[in-house]
């Protein structure tokens, strides 16, 4: 891999984070290879792969401190030739957050529907409770006004959506439960699948 | 042989650039002399440094493009005189326990 596309692949692994964050990064990075002149493919083979390298910066970022007591186990085999060779191990908390950050487009959007759906099915049975309290208030008041059929014509209309709003509420409590267990299990599955565990 | 801790490592970064102004590239080096630190750690460490105000920056140019040179602060200077004495006593501590022969003690 050249100095070039090293440089690009970090600022795409980077993209998490604010420009001005990249940009000092790749900035630094690039003046790295520059200084390093002839040896910049050595160079380059002792970062590793520009993934691990984007990730440490995020990591460090997002804690505060790398734990600098893991590196001197670092095993270089995981760099394959053309440099995407997958992270080492590394700490297990920083991997998952990486993996919730590079997701975040995915994820947010589900949850955006999912936010939506929920939203809008409560309000179908709350629409039915407040018809089911004012209709017969309304009933009462046409009774007492002396309009006895308008009154019956109102109570009726109470009864019958508090009959509706026993119907759906179970129902609808049930799909935003369902679809929160169901969601929460997806992002789990596809969270161990991302970090290669089962 | 011996894990370089996160606290370890601001210090040393901060004793180089105390000594002299010095860039990305060169400390690396530097310290890849002393201790088996990966060339991936440093960019973090400078950064935060940087972001807590113990180092600044400044660019200069050369051989016709630019190089970003790192100074350390007021603020980093007494970060280091700290660490010069915590690093002393914690030296003590391990040596008195790691020695043959204990220091203090004539026997």
């Amino acid at each position: 891999m050249n100095k070039d596309d090293f440089l690009a692949q970090l600022d795409a692994y980077l993209y998490t984070l604010t420009t001005e964050e990249r940009e000092s990064a790749v900035s630094y990075y690039r003046e790295y290879l520059e200084e390093a002149g002839a040896d910049a493919y050595a160079a380059i083979e002792a970062l590793g792969s520009p993934q691990s390298v984007a990730e440490r910066i995020i990591q460090e970022l997002n804690e505060g401190r790398v734990s600098y007591a893991e590196e001197m186990h670092t095993d270089y085999s995981y760099i394959s030739p053309d440099g995407n060779g997958s992270s080492p191990s590394g700490n297990h908390l920083g991997r998952t957050i990486l993996v919730i950050c590079l997701t975040f487009p995915i994820w947010i959007t589900i949850l955006s529907i999912w936010f939506a759906v929920a939203v809008s099915l409560f309000c179908i049975p709350l629409a039915f409770a407040a018809v089911t309290i004012a209709a017969p208030v309304q009933g009462i008041m046409n009774y007492a006004d002396g309009m006895p059929g308008q009154g019956l014509w109102y109570i009726g209309i109470g009864i019958t959506s508090l009959g509706i709003l026993l119907l759906l509420w179970k129902l609808c409590w049930n799909c935003v439960k369902y679809s929160a267990l169901g969601i929460g299990g997806l992002i789990r599955k596809c969270v161990n699948l991302l970090m290669g565990k089962e | 042989m011996f894990p370089i801790s996160a606290a370890l490592l601001d210090a040393m970064v901060l004793s180089l650039v105390s000594r002299e102004e010095t860039y990305g590239y060169r400390i690396t080096q530097d310290m890849q002399s002393a201790a088996k630190v990966s060339e991936s750690t440093l960019y973090p460490v400078l950064r935060r440094l940087q972001k807590n105000g113990a180092l600044e920056t400044f660019d200069r140019a050369y051989m016709g493009r630019n190089r970003r040179y790192y100074r350390i602060t007021a603020l980093g200077q007494a970060m280091l005189r700290q660490y010069r004495i915590d690093w002393e006593e914690h030296k003590t501590q391990v040596d008195h326990i790691i020695k043959e022969e204990p220091e203090n003690e004539q026997r």
